[in-house]
C-alpha cells in the first residue's frame, strides 16, 4: 500500500465524514489488518449506521446518525484504496470497494482496561487517559506495586502519588494544546517546587510551541493526532523551531526569578564581580534547584541538557522518545559522569503507557 | 572566528562566562551571541541560543540554518549541539574543547550520532584555541557568584586549573 496515498485519502475522508460529528472522536479513522506478508487491508470509518439497517448501499444514500449503547455500528469500506477515486465520493457502484458494517466503541474509554479491550475491536486514538500509576526507576528497572517496593526507590509513596497528580496535569496541558491548535506537537510539561511542610508550588506549566515539522517529538504522534482538524482548531503562530515544552518551562521559571535581582554582576576593575540583589541572599533560587519536572514525553537531548544547566532535581516522564530522547531514549545525559549535575529520572512502565 | 572572540570579550565585560559565537550565511554574519546566563537568570541562555534568536527575530526563516556555519569560541555543550542538529546546521567551527559539557565529541557525539531524521554536521576544532582558553582561564580565576556553593570548592578549583593547564 502506498503510504502517501493513504494520507491523501485520509484527508479527504476526514473532510467528508468527520468523526467528531458522530461523537466518535476517540476512534482512529483507519484500521489496518494484515492480509499477508506484503498486503494490508484498510478499513475506514464513514458514518454511524442504525442497528436495524440491512441494505447498506441504500442506507448510504439516505444516511442518518444514531449512537447508543456501548458499541455503535459504523459503515466501513475496505480494499484497495488506490483504485478508489475519492474526489467523486458517491457510493453508486460498490464493485471497486466493499462496504461493510462494523462494531466500534461508542464512547471514549475511561480506563486502561477498556482502552486495551476496545482497541482490539477498533484502533483508538492514544492517550486521553492519564498514564498508568506504576512507576519505575529507569536506572534499576525496579517496578513497584506493593508498599515495600518503594524502599528500593528514591521516592516515597506520598511522592509517587503526587507525581501521578502532576503527571495528569501535564497530560491536561497537552490535551489543551491538542484541542486548541492543529499544528503543535501536544507535549505538556509542569515544573513543581516542593516546599516541605507546605503545599507544593506549581511554578510553570507550558506546552510545546515549536514548529512541529522540525520537532524531534513529532514521531511520537500520528499525523492524525496533530492535524485532525475540527474547524475550531487554529494554527499556532510559532516561528521558533526550538521552543519545546521543557525550554518554555525553564524560561518561565527564569523570568519569574529575574525581578529578585536588581543588578547582576557588576565588574569591578575587571577582577571582582559584585552581585546586587533585592532579596535575602540565602533564599534566592538558583534556576530550577530543588524543582521537579513532569512531562508527558521524554525530553529530547537538547531539553535534557537544558535541565542539567537548570539544576533540576528530578524528572518524571511518561512516553519514551527513542529517536532523540536525552533521558534514556537515545542517550542518558542525566547519568554522564563528566557532567557536574546528575538527577533522578522516573518513568512509567512503557508497556502500560498509552 | 575573530568576531566570535569579540563576542566572548563582550561577555567577559558583562560578567558572563566568556563564550561568543557568530552565525554566517553566504559570508555574511546574520547573528551574533554571547553567553547571557547570568544576566537572564536562565542557565540555558548560551551564546548559540542568543544568536539563533537574533537570526529568527530579524525575520529569517528557520530553514536558513541549513545553509549556515557557526563560529564559536568553545565547543557547543550537549544542549547547543543537539539544537544545532535539530536546526540541521551546515558546519561548526570551534576554538577549544569542552571536556565537561561538550556535545561535539568530548562527552557525547551529538554532531554525528545516528539520528536519521536530522543530518549530521561537521565540527572543526582548534581555530584560535589558545585565545579561547586564555579568556576562559581569565574568567575562572574569578568565580561565579550565582552558582550554588559546591561542596569541595578548593579541590574543584585545583582540578580545573590542572585541566586547563593540560589543554
Amino acid at each position: 500500500m502506498d503510504k502517501k496515498k493513504v494520507s491523501s485519502v485520509l484527508k479527504k475522508i476526514q473532510q467528508l465524514c468527520p468523526l467528531s460529528h458522530s461523537g466518535l472522536d476517540h476512534l482512529k479513522h483507519i484500521k489496518k489488518t494484515k492480509k499477508n506478508e506484503d498486503e494490508e487491508d484498510l478499513y475506514c470509518v464513514l458514518c454511524v449506521v442504525p442497528e436495524d439497517v440491512t441494505n447498506i448501499s441504500h442506507f448510504f444514500k439516505t444516511q442518518e446518525i444514531n449512537n447508543t449503547g456501548q458499541y455503535s455500528n459504523v459503515l466501513i469500506f475496505l480494499k484497495e484504496l488506490q483504485i478508489v477515486n475519492m474526489s467523486d465520493f458517491v457510493v453508486e457502484d460498490t464493485t471497486s470497494y466493499a462496504l461493510d458494517i462494523s462494531r466500534v466503541p461508542s464512547f471514549a474509554p475511561r480506563t486502561h482496561e477498556e482502552w486495551t479491550e476496545w482497541n482490539s475491536i477498533w484502533p483508538l486514538k492514544p492517550a486521553k487517559l492519564p498514564p498508568n500509576i506504576q512507576l519505575f526507576d529507569i536506572k534499576t528497572n525496579n517496578t513497584f506495586e506493593g508498599e515495600d517496593e518503594y524502599s528500593n526507590l528514591k521516592i516515597t509513596k506520598k511522592e509517587a502519588e503526587a507525581a501521578v497528580k502532576y503527571m495528569k496535569m501535564a497530560w491536561q496541558i497537552s490535551e489543551e494544546a491538542r484541542s486548541k491548535y492543529n499544528n503543535v506537537v501536544p507535549v505538556g510539561a509542569v515544573i513543581v517546587r516542593p516546599s516541605p511542610g507546605q503545599s507544593d508550588q506549581v511554578i510553570a506549566t507550558c506546552f510545546d510551541e515549536s514548529i512541529a515539522s522540525m520537532s524531534p517529538y513529532k514521531n511520537l504522534f500520528d499525523s492524525v493526532d496533530m492535524s485532525s482538524s475540527p474547524c475550531c482548531k487554529v494554527p499556532l503562530e510559532s516561528t521558533h523551531p526550538l521552543n519545546h515544552a521543557t525550554m518554555m518551562c525553564i524560561r518561565k521559571v527564569a523570568e519569574s526569578h529575574r525581578p529578585l535581582f536588581e543588578t547582576v554582576a557588576v565588574v569591578d576593575g575587571g577582577r571582582k564581580r559584585k552581585l546586587v540583589t533585592t532579596g535575602d541572599d540565602d533564599k534566592l533560587p538558583y534556576v530550577c534547584t530543588d524543582c521537579d519536572l513532569y512531562i508527558t514525553h521524554e525530553p529530547c537531548c537538547m531539553c535534557a541538557m537544558a535541565l542539567v544547566h537548570s539544576r533540576i532535581r528530578r524528572v518524571f516522564y511518561a512516553v519514551r522518545n527513542p529517536l532523540f530522547g536525552g533521558l534514556g531514549g537515545l542517550f542518558s545525559i542525566h547519568e554522564q559522569k563528566s557532567i557536574n549535575h546528575r538527577f533522578d529520572v522516573f518513568t512509567w512502565d512503557q508497556n502500560k503507557v498509552i | 572566528m575573530n568576531e566570535a572572540m569579540n563576542m566572548a570579550k563582550e561577555a567577559l565585560s558583562l560578567g558572563e562566562v566568556p563564550v561568543g559565537c557568530v552565525l554566517v550565511h553566504n559570508d555574511t554574519i546574520i547573528g551574533r551571541g554571547c553567553n547571557a546566563t547570568v544576566r537572564t537568570r536562565d542557565g540555558t541562555r548560551h551564546a548559540e541560543f542568543e544568536a539563533f534568536d537574533q537570526v529568527l527575530q530579524s525575520g529569517h526563516p528557520p530553514s536558513i540554518f541549513r545553509e549556515c556555519q557557526l563560529y564559536v569560541t568553545v565547543e557547543p555543550c550537549i544542549m547547543c549541539a543537539s539544537a544545532l542538529r535539530l536546526l540541521q546546521i551546515e558546519s561548526v567551527f570551534c576554538g577549544c574543547m569542552n571536556d565537561r559539557f561538550g556535545g561535539c565529541g568530548s562527552v557525547l557525539p551529538l554532531h554525528d550520532c545516528n539520528v536519521t531524521e536530522y543530518r549530521p554536521y561537521k565540527c572543526m576544532k582548534g581555530t584560535l584555541e589558545k585565545e579561547a582558553i586564555d579568556i576562559l582561564r581569565h574568567f575562572y580565576v574569578q568565580e561565579n557568584p550565582l552558582a550554588p556553593q559546591p561542596l569541595k570548592k578548593e579541590k574543584k578549583r585545583a582540578k580545573r586549573a590542572e585541566r586547563l593547564n593540560k589543554t
